[in-house]
């Protein structure tokens, strides 16, 4: 169990997301309502970032071709996306986003 | 204890499945599928399937059915419904009841007169997954391939087609590729990209017959032109199955007519996906063909089953892919108002927008999937926008959106 510092607080706004690409795989920073999670950023369905996505009630939207996914659980929530999102543990200390990749599981 | 038969084991079909369970719903549910694939997705038939031969992705993760509780019955064909009895009929004589119906049999490719008196497997169509792999067989490096029909399949085969290796005529009935779905501005954009990847496009093009003479296919057209070739492919659009719906007695026109909560003009029965003509938010209705509507109208028929019906009147939504661009689309792009023509900040087109009223109605994207994202949501939202701003593609659509939902707020 190893969490790195991925961003601040303060570089995700609420209902924003954010692209980290200082592991082996990129991910997402997402924060819904003040709550941060943290998924693999590259779509199950295609080759396409989800932080670039339009994220909503805890739900990332793929810009190519809308599939869903939850960013709690990693689960999908609508084709064409089949499989869910690996998705990592996050922790929130004075204003920091720490996550622990190599903690990463694959969701529901 | 409730069922609700689902028949077609398309997009909109699974999604229903999927929908019914995540709304509640603890009755059984039986899929029908007349192909004997697991369901699979028919967006990539024209594209990586062809290209590559490998299996179509699938709709859903393996043992989804467990998951979702569905009884599944691929390969089984309903031949008719029998709504006294609340009953399906089957192929091999038996029947299967129900409480409530939903009819999500798809469209077929429509056909050609032409065509008609082709020899069998000399003119293909795309459709299905046998439809692509006949195809494959024929395609390969130098083949020469004639595609009828310049709409999206049309036009989506011609782009996969060619970087196989294959020489391509391209021949349009109408003075433009794309006209229907895309308009002409974007059917001339589509028309230079497809010619510079080497397809020979004829517009204009009436065919009159498709023959068959030692192995070349001989497409004569009423000009008096002829194009000779290895393969043919007839690609002019499709219509919605309604044979079913129909037989049982129910009110189609060029679809199955529903309500904007998908039921039918019988109590116990809904139609979604390619075969239902559903109410658009614009006004009319008509059947939409395209994955996304599919799903939610999959979507908003399982709430109506569950008894949380929340009418969803439609606005068309699609994607392409042709000659290397993703092309995404929303709304008509005919319609009252002015095009805006935002630039990416490289200069080129990037998107075409109809605003009307300041509150944009429809738009096509060019390879601006990201920008495209946010136009959906204001289409769907209908907040006001700043025309400028949306012409100036140095300005991010999702700051567009944020400033719009801002504004909304304030009203």
């Amino acid at each position: 169990m190893a969490f790195e510092k991925v961003c601040n607080l303060e570089d995700v706004s609420e209902g924003e997301a954010l692209q980290i690409e200082t592991f082996e795989e990129a991910i997402a920073v997402y924060n819904v309502g003040g709550q941060i999670f943290a998924t693999q950023d590259r779509c199950t369905h295609g080759d396409w970032s989800l932080a670039d996505g339009f994220l909503e009630d805890g739900v990332i939207e793929c810009t190519l071709h809308w599939g869903k996914f939850c960013v709690r659980t990693g689960k999908v929530k609508a084709p064409p996306a089949c499989d869910p999102l690996t998705i990592y543990p996050v922790e929130v200390r004075g204003g920091e986003i720490f996550v622990d990749y190599e903690a990463g599981k694959v969701g529901e | 204890m409730q069922t609700v038969a689902i028949v077609g084991a398309g997009i909109a079909g699974v999604t229903a499945c999927r929908s019914l369970r995540e709304s509640g719903f603890s009755g059984s549910i039986i899929l029908f599928g007349d192909e004997a694939q697991e369901p699979y997705d028919r967006p990539s038939l024209s594209k990586s399937t062809l290209k590559t031969g490998g299996p179509p992705p699938p709709l859903a993760k393996p043992g989804w059915e467990q998951e979702f509780d569905v009884e599944m019955r691929l390969g089984e064909r309903v031949i008719s419904v029998d709504f006294h009895a609340r009953s399906l009929v089957l192929d091999r004589q038996r029947s299967v009841t129900f409480d409530k119906l939903v009819l999500a049999v798809g469209a077929r490719a429509r056909s050609l007169a032409a065509a008609r008196s082709a020899p069998p497997g000399t003119v293909h169509v795309l459709r299905t997954l046998a439809d692509s792999a006949a195809l494959r067989e024929e395609l390969g490096a130098g083949r020469r391939v004639i595609i009828i029909g310049g709409g999206l399949i049309g036009c989506e085969l011609a782009t996969t087609v060619r970087t196989m290796g294959c020489e391509v005529v391209l021949l349009e009935s109408s003075d433009e590729l794309l006209l229907r779905v895309l308009g002409r501005k974007m059917g001339a954009w589509c028309r230079d990209r497809l010619t510079g990847l080497g397809v020979e496009i004829h517009l204009g093009v009436s065919v009159t017959s498709i023959s068959t003479d030692a192995g070349v296919r001989d497409v004569r057209c009423s000009s008096g032109r002829r194009f000779t070739g290895d393969v043919a492919i007839v690609c002019v659009g499709a219509e919605p199955s309604v044979e079913l719906a129909r037989d049982a007695g129910l009110a189609c026109n060029r679809g199955v007519l529903v309500d904007a909560c998908g039921r039918t003009d019988n109590p116990a029965v809904f139609a979604i996906g390619d075969a239902a003509s559903w109410p658009l938010r614009d006004g009319g209705q008509r059947s939409l063909e395209t994955y996304l509507n599919s799903q939610s109208q999959a979507i908003c028929a399982a709430s109506s089953i569950v008894g949380q019906a929340k009418p969803a009147p439609q606005i068309p939504i699609s994607w392409t892919e042709i000659a290397g661009s993703h092309i995404q689309m929303m709304g008509d792009v005919e319609g009252p108002g002015a095009i805006v023509e935002r630039k990416s900040p490289e200069g080129d087109a990037s998107m075409y927008l109809r605003l009307h009223n300041g509150v944009i109605q429809a738009a096509i994207s060019i390879d601006r999937a990201k920008d495209f994202a946010f136009v959906t949501k204001l289409i769907e939202r209908e907040f006001e926008v700043d025309s400028n701003m949306l012409a100036d593609g140095t300005t991010g659509m999702r700051d567009v959106f944020k400033a719009a939902s801002r504004a909304d707020v304030k009203c």
